[in-house]
């Protein structure tokens, strides 16, 4: 599913323009990904957590340069399922791939 | 810093910024949430533009260990959900750490020691060939296939040849002695090498590296490199020959180089001398300047950097020096360039500290700036380096940050930019106290969008 038929939908069941669905999703959007750049951690129901962790530099190896390589450190962005979602999801037969 | 936003701090903000009810925005989100899910029963994939995907990947069915009783269990196939996000988000979360790049390690323990006992052996021969074809075919001009992979190993190339370069450009014609005793350095080791591999150097080198893997040692061959080799894969072999190959050209073609340089120098060193009043002349500026005043016309702010447009020998250098210097560079704390047709901040910035979002920071430390998106090219710059490890900011390199984005935020604010609260924000974001700082008035809103944001 892509944006379109996401705003398609919202704009539908709450009775919107589309322009009005995405504009209130794009809010959504930015709000988070700001909260997010902070540092902080937030919990959407039914969908997950959201926050950010830093992984440790590391020594990796660099088959390219054959050489290895120290990785800096890096902030990441932590998405933990929500555990309804997760039961709900988990059994479900795949039949799209 | 991190701190939890509970769900229905995240609705009132959204409600304010959207303009609609709590009530309303409270039950939007529960609708786009379960419209997610239902996204993700029926295609496995939702895609939210500006933010990220979320997918549903199926694991097969693997053997585990339950770590509570250390047994070992069968863990059933599912399906786990992943989110990733955009490329946008990823890097705006990896922020502070985004001008941190991968380090190579010198001392590699489990790289095998005769790798490097023949890369020198290696390096040696290949420094003697070349210094025979100097002498067979003089003033020939280097064939252009050698010229075009060689920038790419630079920092391949022996590190005393930049040196030596380095000291007799500075110096300029001073040092035409040191110049003949470099040339000398390098003839001696000529009579050693046998006359085969004198001749015909470059296709010669790369047999020799390759025979005696493949006749696998049979006959014993009287060098010293053929007897180490035999452990050696022939990938690795043929990886080395090339480096060497590549390796001899560079040094062939910097020697030409510095022929030529010197020259030059001859040249810039008057005007160096007549508009430089500092004594600390970086090497690396007398190549930015003969091409300023080659484009002293030029307007400064265009989008692509054509530097690595290959003009004279003499800007071919820059690359060279620069990372010959980068320790010198890391023990002063401001770099004084000049400006060079088109760069932008940005760019400075990007290619000084590897991350160009910190081009305020080059913007407050030069007072006489205006506008912050013009730079005039031939103009000298004062380029504030990180001091901290590793190239990293310290705790005052971050105060000068902030106070760079808090100058570029008065003068957005002054022109009534809207990028000016985003200024205020990143000034935030590099010093807590602003108004420790602040020498200009803030403005409410932005403030309160600034701290918002924290």
């Amino acid at each position: 599913m892509n944006t379109n038929e996401l705003v398609d939908r919202l704009a539908e069941n709450w009775d919107l323009s589309q322009a009005e669905a995405r504009r209130i999703l794009d809010t959504f959007v930015e709000t988070i990904t700001d909260h997010l750049a902070a540092g902080n951690s937030f919990t959407i129901p039914e969908l997950g957590t959201f926050g950010t962790k830093t992984r440790e530099s590391r020594k990796s190896y660099n088959p390219h340069y054959e050489q290895y390589m120290m990785l800096p450190p890096k902030r990441v962005v932590d998405f933990t399922p929500s555990k309804g979602l997760k039961e709900d999801l988990e059994d479900l037969e795949q039949d799209h791939e | 810093m991190s701190e939890k936003v509970t769900f229905s701090e995240l609705v009132e903000i959204i409600a304010e910024e959207s303009e609609h009810s709590k009530q309303f925005t409270h039950d939007f989100l529960k609708d786009f949430v379960s419209v997610i899910n239902e996204g993700l029963e029926s295609d496995g994939t939702v895609n939210i533009a500006g933010w990220g995907k979320f997918d549903l990947q199926r694991v097969d069915e693997q053997e585990g260990y339950n770590p509570q009783t250390d047994e070992k269990m069968l863990i059933p196939a599912h399906n786990k959900i992943v989110f990733k996000p955009y490329k946008d988000v990823r890097e705006l979360i990896n922020a502070p750490y985004a001008h941190m790049e991968p380090e190579l390690i010198e001392e590699s323990e489990d790289q095998p020691e005769e790798t490097e006992q023949q890369e020198n052996t290696g390096r040696s021969k290949a420094e003697e060939s070349e210094s025979v074809e100097d002498q067979q075919q003089d003033e020939q001009p280097s064939s252009t296939k050698e010229m075009e992979p060689q920038d790419d190993f630079i920092p391949t190339a022996p590190p005393t040849q930049f040196d030596k370069e380095k000291d007799s450009t500075e110096s300029g014609p001073i040092d035409s002695e040191e110049q003949e005793q470099q040339e000398a350095e390098q003839t001696p080791e000529l009579p050693e090498s046998d006359t085969e591999s004198a001749e015909t150097p470059k296709p010669e080198s790369s047999v020799v590296e390759f025979e005696p893997e493949a006749t696998s040692s049979a006959s014993p061959l009287d060098r010293p490199t053929a007897r180490r080799k035999n452990s050696i894969s022939i990938p690795m072999v043929i990886a080395a020959s090339f480096l060497l190959i590549l390796i001899a050209g560079a040094a062939w073609y910097f020697s030409i180089l510095t022929d030529n340089s010197q020259e030059k120098s001859k040249v810039a060193l008057t005007t160096r001398q007549a508009t430089n009043s500092t004594k600390n002349v970086q090497p690396d500026q007398k190549p930015s300047q003969d091409n300023a005043s080659a484009s002293q016309n030029g307007s400064a702010k265009s989008t692509k950097p054509d530097a690595n447009k290959p003009k004279a020998a003499a800007q071919k250098q820059v690359t060279p020096n620069k990372t010959g210097n980068s320790d010198k560079d890391n023990r002063k704390n401001i770099d004084n360039i000049t400006i060079d047709r088109g760069q932008t901040l940005w760019s400075i910035a990007e290619d000084t500290y590897g991350n160009p979002r910190l081009w305020p920071w080059i913007y407050g430390t030069n007072e006489p700036l205006e506008d912050p998106d013009v730079i005039i090219a031939g103009n000298p710059l004062d380029v504030p380096l990180p001091s901290g490890p590793n190239n990293s900011l310290n705790a005052s390199d971050s105060l000068g940050v902030s106070k760079g984005f808090l100058a570029t935020y008065r003068w957005y604010k002054d022109h009534q930019s809207d990028k000016a609260k985003n200024h205020l924000w990143a000034a935030k974001l590099y010093y807590e106290n602003l108004r420790d700082i602040a020498d200009v008035q803030i403005d409410q809103a932005d403030l309160k969008y600034a701290n918002q944001a924290r």
